[in-house]
């Protein structure tokens, strides 16, 4: 590792130029009649350095008593500015630091409250008790938060107060100094120093460098000149003033003169007011808005798409509304990115499944959710389409979302128990399906449409006709556009369905003497298609119908295709086998069905999904296929968050975060399952790894220790401003001792002695601040 | 290396470190207090052993760091590794002596942060002291400016006179 400390020292030589001439220069500049070429050409003692710069080494100067007074006095002046700043950033430090310092860890405790309550309801997530204390324990958490915030936005709120108050003690004194110019010009005009009221005047200039840094200038009349950042306060026996404002962005500005100018002053308590709102309480305000804004972002992430503990919704509305931020007076026409919601929506996919609440049949819908093209109008819509289900937006732009009446929904990433609804896996009705997926080019079959074939249902022919205007590319026709439309043709005795990619064709009769048949005709589509002719399949008294059970662990949303290899009956055919694709066709299992299986047995086919088959025949030859959707993340778009729809935070900062007020009046909505059976905590699992999650928004902490970060923070800078006021303070003491002791000193040499050590520390500062970093790592290591 | 032995080597690092930032802020501690005191001849012969302490702190680190990825991918730790992740996983007779070592590390850098945040507000004071102490003189070849100073104390200047200062 390199300190970068070879580049400070270089830095430190090569500033000693600067450093010579400029003290050769302030000396030089006290002698009667001197210009800078002439003492350079007449010095003595040059010295020629690197570069061919000749610098001079000084020069004795006899009557130098004021400007060594100058210099001194210009010092303590700062260290006064600095002092004083240094005095209001510890105050305001420690006013901080004493809102973190609750008896019993505080906020800290009630974050880890949070989880352990949430780990106590993990063990019977039907307690009701435990579930009130999830809730308890959230508003305990929300309250403090809430309570931490306004403490440190009343210490922010102050500084317009107090910068305003010592402007005018600012003022008072620069009208002082104004009249004493005056006076000290009449004096001095007779040729007589006017030290009295030299020394008045200076002690004016030092308790306004307390309040504010001044830079001062003398003037050959005896009158002093100020001015704050190149602002003039004092000309001569002339005073300007200083106000208080507050800048757009809700600041406290400092302004000087009539024009109202800003400035920023360096030094001085109101540079230290100033900072402090901007870095210190501003800083740590938004680091627990960050906090807020995260933690409810997680836990909402969680609960939206959780079961609360009686199932699905029966209705919904959600907490946010969209705004009219187009003013044409609807509200739900804005884009969902443009529509001011408190959270922001991503690009992703929205599932959602409605279940039948009599047979426990689930349908699950995928919604794909681009905030830059949707509007909450098309949500609404797509909301909507889904079976059983309706959506409506009110005036206030809330999502109210209802099921029908014997049906629920939900948002869960849950597996679906029995995913083969449609019977194409050996189901009780025959069907035919293609043996791959699609797309298909269909565009030899369709070179002379329409393509014709037959599908015969229980003995009776249906004509299907294809046209080219039935895909949007004939060479690369979907399943789902073929499904659409053969459909059209079938009527009700036969329905076709994309599964898996796949096309399948299922008659509607059931049990063993249902058949199904399909011919080929004009075009040979079927061949195109790959689909089985010229046998006929029988339906079957008991279907296989996969089970599904257990909860998908991966991290990423896709499906599982099954497809039989070979036909036969499972648990009795030797060496039947399913196989098991994910979305990419990659093979992730393949399952012994055959004689040594047990029909009904689970089998686990990894990632926390196991399946079991029921007896019945499949067949590979007909293209029996099932998919199962295996969702990771129910809501990658953020929407459900967005809205507020059974959220477990209300609110975005710390000022205002609160626990759900639905939550509060009825803790069963608190969703911990994913499953809606009884005794499911499996959401609850995930609530309790955002605990140790570590999170790219608070900095790669995890939330707790985030908010250890702060409060070290807080620490931190009360500590440095302690020791700032120590070694301010001190600084202060040894000028006014080296100011009393002064007499008859070499400028020169007191100068560059002074712009040595000011050098020396500046060198050594600069390697502190890359030890920094090294200290840095420790003490996150150590949390 | 066994997960044993990388925490045993992980309590010495902690230890060096906790010993070494200890003197480093000791050392710019030192260094502060002479600025406060006016005293350049320390300010100037602290910097060789701030140096070297610096980088004896800078090898431990970078010894640590090697020491705690493999403690991580042994022991399976996502993301940044910190005690309270790595302290449920590490051999149970040597939790108190990991503890007790990152304590006293994170202590030691703490203060020495401290020591360090001083020490950058004192430059921002003197790099402010050396503007305003050159103000009015000309620092670079061939500058000319308006020297007020010069104008206070030249004998006979008129107000607002021009010196061509040229270095």
């Amino acid at each position: 590792m390199s300190f970068g400390l070879d580049a400070a020292i270089r830095a430190l030589s090569a500033s000693q130029l600067a450093i010579q001439t400029a003290g050769q220069n302030v000396s030089n500049a006290a002698t009667p009649g001197y210009s800078r070429q002439r003492v350079l050409l007449a010095s003595a003692l040059p010295h020629t350095i690197k570069g061919g710069f000749q610098v001079g080494t000084g020069v004795e100067v006899s009557g130098i008593y004021s400007t060594v007074d100058d210099g001194l006095e210009l010092r303590l002046r700062l260290q006064h500015s600095a002092s004083g700043r240094a005095q209001v950033d510890l105050r305001l430090w420690n006013d901080i630091e004493s809102l973190f310092n609750e008896p019993g860890g505080g906020l800290s405790t009630q974050l880890s409250d949070v989880f352990s309550q949430v780990g106590n309801l993990q063990s019977d997530p039907s307690d009701l008790g435990f579930r009130n204390g999830v809730v308890q324990s959230g508003k305990a958490l929300t309250a403090n938060l809430n309570l931490l915030a306004d403490g440190i936005s009343t210490i922010r709120n102050g500084t317009f107060t107090q910068v305003q108050s010592l402007a005018r003690e600012v003022n008072q004194h620069a009208q002082v100094i104004a009249d004493l110019n005056q006076e000290i010009t009449r004096a001095e005009a007779t040729g007589i120093r006017a030290n009295d009221l030299r020394d008045m005047r200076e002690q004016r200039i030092k308790a306004i460098s307390e309040v504010v840094e001044v830079r001062s200038i003398e003037r050959p009349t005896g009158s002093v000149d100020l001015s704050i950042e190149g602002r003039v306060l004092v000309a001569s026996n002339r005073a300007s003033s200083i106000t208080a404002s507050v800048d757009n962005a809700g600041k406290t500005e400092l302004l000087i003169g009539s024009g109202a100018v800003p400035v920023v002053p360096s030094g001085g308590q109101i540079a230290g007011l100033l900072a402090h709102e901007d870095t210190g309480a501003n800083r740590v305000l938004a680091d627990l808005d960050r906090l807020a804004f995260n933690l409810a972002l997680e836990f909402n992430r969680v609960q939206t798409t959780g079961i609360p503990r009686d199932g699905s919704f029966d209705s919904l509305t959600s907490f946010y509304g969209v705004q009219d931020t187009n003013g044409n007076a609807a509200r739900g026409d804005e884009l969902l990115s443009q529509s001011g919601l408190p959270f922001t929506v991503q690009k992703g996919e929205l599932y959602v499944t409605v279940t039948d609440k009599a047979t426990g049949q689930l349908e699950r819908t995928k919604i794909d959710v681009d905030p830059q093209t949707m509007t909450l109008n098309d949500l609404q819509a797509a909301l909507d389409q889904i079976a059983h289900l309706s959506a409506a937006i009110d005036p206030n732009g809330r999502m109210r979302i209802s099921a029908d009446a014997g049906f629920g929904f939900d948002f869960a990433n849950r597996l679906d128990p029995q995913p083969d609804s449609f019977g194409s896996f050996g189901g009780a009705s025959p069907s035919i399906g293609t043996t791959l997926s699609g797309p298909f080019d269909l565009s030899t079959a369709l070179a002379s449409p329409p393509a014709t074939f037959t599908v015969n249902i229980d003995g009776t022919p249906l004509a299907v006709d294809l046209s080219p205007s039935d895909f949007r590319t004939p060479s690369a026709a979907t399943a789902a556009e073929l499904a659409a439309a053969i459909n059209n043709d079938l009527g009700t005795s036969a329905t076709a369905q994309e599964v898996g990619g796949r096309l399948v064709i299922r008659s509607n009769s059931t049990g063993s003497a249902a058949t199904l048949s399909l011919a080929d005709g004009t075009g040979s589509p079927l061949a195109s298609l790959g689909m089985s002719t010229g046998t006929t399949r029988t339906g079957q008294a008991q279907a296989v119908t996969p089970q599904i059970s257990g909860s998908y662990t991966g991290s990423t949303n896709g499906s599982l295709r099954f497809v039989p290899n070979g036909d036969g009956q499972i648990g009795v055919t030797p060496g039947l086998t399913v196989s098991v694709f994910d979305e990419n066709g990659a093979t992730i299992a393949t399952l012994d069905v055959g004689s040594t299986y047990s029909p009904g047995t689970q089998l686990d086919i990894g990632e926390g999904v196991q399946v079991a088959f029921g007896a019945g025949n499949v067949s590979a030859t007909h293209g029996d296929v099932f998919e199962l959707d295996t969702i990771s993340d129910s809501d990658s778009s953020d929407i459900l968050v967005a809205l507020g729809l059974n959220s477990f935070f209300h609110g975005t900062t710390a000022a205002d975060l609160k626990v759900n007020q639905t939550l509060q009046s009825n803790p069963d909505f608190l969703a911990a399952g994913l499953t809606g059976a009884s005794g499911d905590a499996s959401n609850l699992s995930r609530l309790l790894d955002l605990q140790g999650q570590d999170l790219t928004a608070l900095d790669s902490y995890s939330i707790e220790d985030f908010y250890a970060t702060v409060v070290g923070e807080v620490g931190f800078e009360g500590a440095a401003a302690e020791s700032t006021v120590e070694a301010q303070d001190s600084l202060l003491a040894n000028l006014q001792q080296q100011r009393d002791s002064i007499s008859g000193v070499n400028i020169d040499e007191e100068m560059i002695d002074l712009l040595r050590f000011q050098q020396a520390f500046d060198a050594a500062s600069r390697f502190v601040t890359i030890v920094n970093d090294l200290t840095q790592t420790l003490v996150n290591l150590g949390r | 290396m066994s997960t044993h032995d990388l925490v045993e080597r992980l309590i010495d690092i902690l230890r060096t470190e906790a010993d070494l930032h200890d003197r480093l802020q000791s050392s710019m501690a030192s260094l502060r207090n002479a600025y406060s005191a006016l005293q350049t001849d320390e300010l100037e012969t602290g910097l060789a052993p701030l140096t070297k302490l610096g980088e004896q702190a800078a090898q431990s680190a970078m010894a640590r760091d090697e020491i705690c990825s493999q403690l991580a991918e042994q022991l399976g730790v996502a993301g940044r590794l910190t005690m309270s992740k790595l302290l449920p996983l590490v051999p149970h007779q040597l939790v108190g002596r990991l503890r007790e070592a990152a304590d006293l590390a994170k202590s030691a850098a703490q203060r020495a942060r401290v020591e360090g945040k001083v020490g950058e507000r004192l430059l921002a004071l003197s790099a402010r002291m050396q503007r305003h102490l050159l103000g009015g003189v000309p620092t670079e070849e061939g500058a000319a400016i308006y020297d007020g100073r010069a104008m206070v104390h030249r004998a006979g200047a008129r107000r607002g006179s021009m010196i061509e200062g040229v270095l």
